[in-house]
């Protein structure tokens, strides 16, 4: 027996009720329900896509031309027909915004690959790209791509002083309609009868409460006050294995990967980093197991470029044989050469320089800062808030900088075209790799899967060789779950995750 | 008298001036681009280019020069505009009016709760001086000002959960809306905030009071053949009151300054997790106008206390 209603939480609060605006993972998780997509992740399958708004497309030849064919049963909550002006005129906002300001997350994958959208009919829309892009589908499918209600958001200035929408025109013809939200409380969806995929969704509703403090939330869960803990940050392998054991009658902790890239940028433009050698020396020493065991408590993966787990790129395994990555008793070679490198560097006087961290990778900095004395870097810590940190990296002025990123959609791309290519605004490292470029375009531009996967290892390699990043570990990720939540199966946390929920209902 | 009070409001004018420009200085002084975070979000995922960038500066007026940028905020904030908050793109008077509220319901039932703690726990101490009932007040005391609020609030939602299996409910809960809800959401953390409080005037108190009981004029009520109730309460009390009621208005500012941490652990709307996020984002409107907010707050207190002392010393006269 399907209904009920789902109660979650979130460490952050929603930000604006206007969705273009809305940039959190706290928004996406909240306006996810609403909205509905051209394609959308498989439900408990977040690496593949199916059809949402649109009931089917086709590329042309040269895949520079991709035309959807949209459903014609799907309606807006106010009771309107979506029409290939509502796409066309989304996809041309986020790609265009007016006044030429950035619409958060939509803009960020569109914006970079699509060079216009066109209605070709009543139910065609035709989007041309900039490239060949092999992520496109992806970007298009990733629940930030909300297709909007032209009628009630066109008249709407996105930036104008304070005007918010009024709760009757938080509209979507997604699977929820809004129902309440209360500032720093909560935010309350109810079942939208209309929805188009019959059936569903099989909840009656869905609050997220805005619970900031993670012992409160795991309190929270413990009492049965709520039936997930949040989608993102999660919990850490104590928190998990604490909260099931004092709470373990009425709820799961799921374990899944996080979808995340934790790196050292080491600036190649200036500084001590500029040679090679000394950034060599860095990565074969860090011995990422040990990070595992300590920092993430023994639940945690390694984070090179390209998150691991895909056999056409590379593997775990094939990581953890290559040097710097693989752990002991082939560590101590890694060791060993990393200080035959700093001492031909420096002349055997060691290195002194600044790590500067983000607040939240403290601990991170303060392991390597241990294992690279072995090496002969000394290094000094510099604790920076996320704010402050990012724009003095991205400027340059740093020596290094510890940093975290999360997927926006799930492709690669998401990650690679934040950081490693001239145009990156988050390039904390300065690094300009030509050969570098040339294959991400490549890779991009290529159809077949295997051919994509001989450019991404080419991709790895050469930041294996160049290292302008150090890349570290990251946490396994904990998510508890009451029992009485049916039909869920954890994906890997991040913004980039269908929040629809409309395949999950609770037992009574 | 109310030529004092307008004397008293009047010199609040360059005060609030004052902190005005302090924090306007410092929010402009401390690392952290307000317009990155616009851009970028909270958890900085959203990607923006160096123009982007540029375009938001002009846009919330930060490529003005700084003295241009204060005078049009305090004219501003004057006719009761005081900004857009940079995160949630609301007027920040307005989510200030919606939000103060809790805040005030919290600090308000915290000094409830500390005056009706600690005075008895005071008043008992320095009557039953070196006896167990003593020995018990001072550990109460000397507990409640050792434990930080925030950890005690972190201890009482464990301690719920853990051995009662209850918890309050979420979602915040308006007391003219559902004021059982509200009582059970608004009851345990005003219970932390005042019993951190409640040591503070138990302290006082105690001390207030054996100075008191020592007095000639007291000796000289007992020898009249009052009765303990009378000299206590008429003769010592009101006395031992006057540097209380100051610590009381002094409180007030701790009460603020831990309901920005109580309200988080707590999950409650009011301004002083409005305050924290606000800084953690660099939402200089928020931050601003919160900091004025706390400065008149505590004036005013201070105004109130000085008034009270009139009320409970007849020498006291403006």
């Amino acid at each position: 027996m399907y209904g009920g209603v789902l109660l979650s939480a979130s460490t952050t609060d929603i930000t604006a009720l206007d969705s273009r605006r809305g940039i959190g993972g706290a928004d996406a998780q909240g306006q996810a329900p609403i909205h509905s997509t051209l394609l959308r992740q498989v439900p408990n399958v977040w690496t593949e896509l199916q059809p949402d708004l649109a009931k089917s497309f086709e590329a042309s030849a040269d895949t520079l031309s991709w035309t959807f064919t949209l459903r014609n049963d799907a309606r807006w909550h106010d009771g309107k027909p979506v029409t290939v002006d509502d796409v066309v005129w989304t996809l041309n906002t986020y790609i265009k915004p007016p006044k030429d300001l950035p619409v958060g997350l939509a803009g960020s994958c569109t914006k970079a690959m699509i060079d216009k959208v066109t209605k070709v009919d009543e139910s065609r829309v035709r989007i041309d790209l900039k490239n060949p892009n092999y992520s496109f589908l992806m970007c298009i499918g990733s629940t930030f791509v909300k297709i909007l209600p032209k009628h009630i958001l066109e008249p709407k200035d996105l930036y104008e002083g304070s005007r918010e929408l009024k709760p009757a025109e938080v509209i979507g013809a997604g699977p929820f309609k809004f129902k309440e939200y209360e500032r720093a409380s909560h935010w309350t969806v109810e079942r939208n009868p209309d929805y188009y995929l019959k059936g569903k969704p099989y909840l009656d509703g869905y609050t997220i409460y805005l619970v900031p403090d993670q012992v409160t939330r795991m309190a929270m869960m413990a009492t049965g006050r709520l039936d997930i803990i949040d989608l993102f940050p999660g919990l850490s392998l104590s928190q998990g294995r604490t909260l099931e054991k004092d709470a373990g009658r009425i709820l799961v902790v799921h374990k899944t990967p996080n979808i995340r890239a934790r790196y050292v940028a080491l600036n190649t433009a200036s500084g001590p980093f500029t040679d090679l050698r000394l950034r060599r020396a860095m990565h074969l020493a860090v011995d990422r197991q040990a990070m595992i065991e300590f920092v993430e408590e023994g639940g945690g993966q390694i984070t090179p470029l390209f998150w691991p787990g895909y056999e056409y790129i590379y593997t775990v395994d094939d990581y953890l044989k290559m040097p710097g990555w693989r752990p002991y008793p082939e560590k101590a070679q890694d060791i060993a050469e990393a200080k035959r490198l700093v001492d031909e560097a420096t002349g055997g006087k060691g290195l002194d320089f600044v790590l500067t961290s983000r607040v939240d990778n403290a601990d991170y900095a303060q392991v390597l800062k241990e294992q690279l004395k072995a090496i002969g870097f000394r290094l000094s810590i510099n604790l920076l808030e996320t704010a402050v940190g990012r724009p003095l990296a991205a400027k340059g002025e740093l020596t290094t900088w510890l940093e975290n990123y999360g997927a926006t959609y799930v492709d690669h791309d998401s990650i690679t075209t934040r950081g490693w290519l001239p145009t990156s605004t988050a390039n904390a490292s300065r690094w300009h790799n030509e050969e570098f470029v040339a294959l991400y375009v490549k890779q991009a531009q290529a159809v077949d899967l295997a051919e994509r996967g001989k450019f991404l290892r080419q991709m790895a390699d050469i930041i294996e060789r160049e290292v302008p990043t150090v890349g570290l570990t990251d946490k396994m990720v904990y998510i508890a779950v009451n029992r009485r939540v049916q039909g869920i199966t954890l994906l890997p946390p991040g913004i980039m995750n269908d929040f629809r929920l409309d395949w999950v209902w609770i037992k009574e | 008298m109310s030529g004092y009070v307008v004397r008293r409001l009047l010199l609040y004018v360059p005060t609030l001036i004052g902190v005005s420009i302090i924090i306007f200085v410092i929010m402009r002084v401390i690392p952290g681009d307000p317009a990155v975070m616009v851009l970028s979000g909270p958890g900085g995922e959203a990607v923006y280019t160096q123009e982007d960038l540029v375009r938001m500066h002009r846009i919330l007026g930060l490529d003005r020069p700084l003295v241009v940028q204060y005078a049009d905020w305090m004219w501003g904030f004057v006719r009761g505009d005081w900004g857009i908050s940079l995160r949630y793109n609301a007027d920040v008077f307005e989510e200030v009016r919606r939000r103060l509220p809790v805040t005030a319901e919290l600090a308000m039932l915290g000094m409830f709760i500390a005056v009706a703690i600690g005075l008895p726990v005071g008043l008992i101490s320095a009557m039953r001086q070196e006896t167990w009932a003593d020995y018990v007040g001072r550990v109460f005391t000397i507990v409640g000002l050792a434990m930080p609020t925030f950890w005690l609030g972190m201890l009482v939602v464990v301690a719920l959960s853990t051995w009662f299996n209850w918890l309050p409910p979420l979602g915040y809960a308006k007391l003219h809306n559902e004021p059982w809800g509200n009582l059970q959401q608004m009851s345990f953390p005003a219970l932390v905030l005042g019993y951190h409080m409640a040591a503070y005037i138990a302290r006082m108190v105690r001390a207030q009071m054996l100075e008191v009981l020592r007095q000639d004029y007291i000796r000289t009520a007992h020898a009249k053949g009052l009765r303990e109730r009378v000299v206590v309460v008429r003769h010592a009390l009101k006395n031992a009151l006057l540097p209380v009621i100051t610590l009381a208005g002094v409180l007030v500012g701790g009460l603020l300054s831990g309901a920005v941490v109580i309200e988080l652990i707590f999950s409650l709307p009011g301004i002083g997790r409005l305050l924290l996020d606000g800084l953690r984002t660099r939402d200089f409107p928020v931050v601003q106008a919160l900091v004025l907010v706390f400065a008149t707050i505590f004036l005013m207190v201070n105004l109130l206390v000085d008034l009270l002392y009139g009320w409970l010393d007849p020498r006291i006269h403006y």
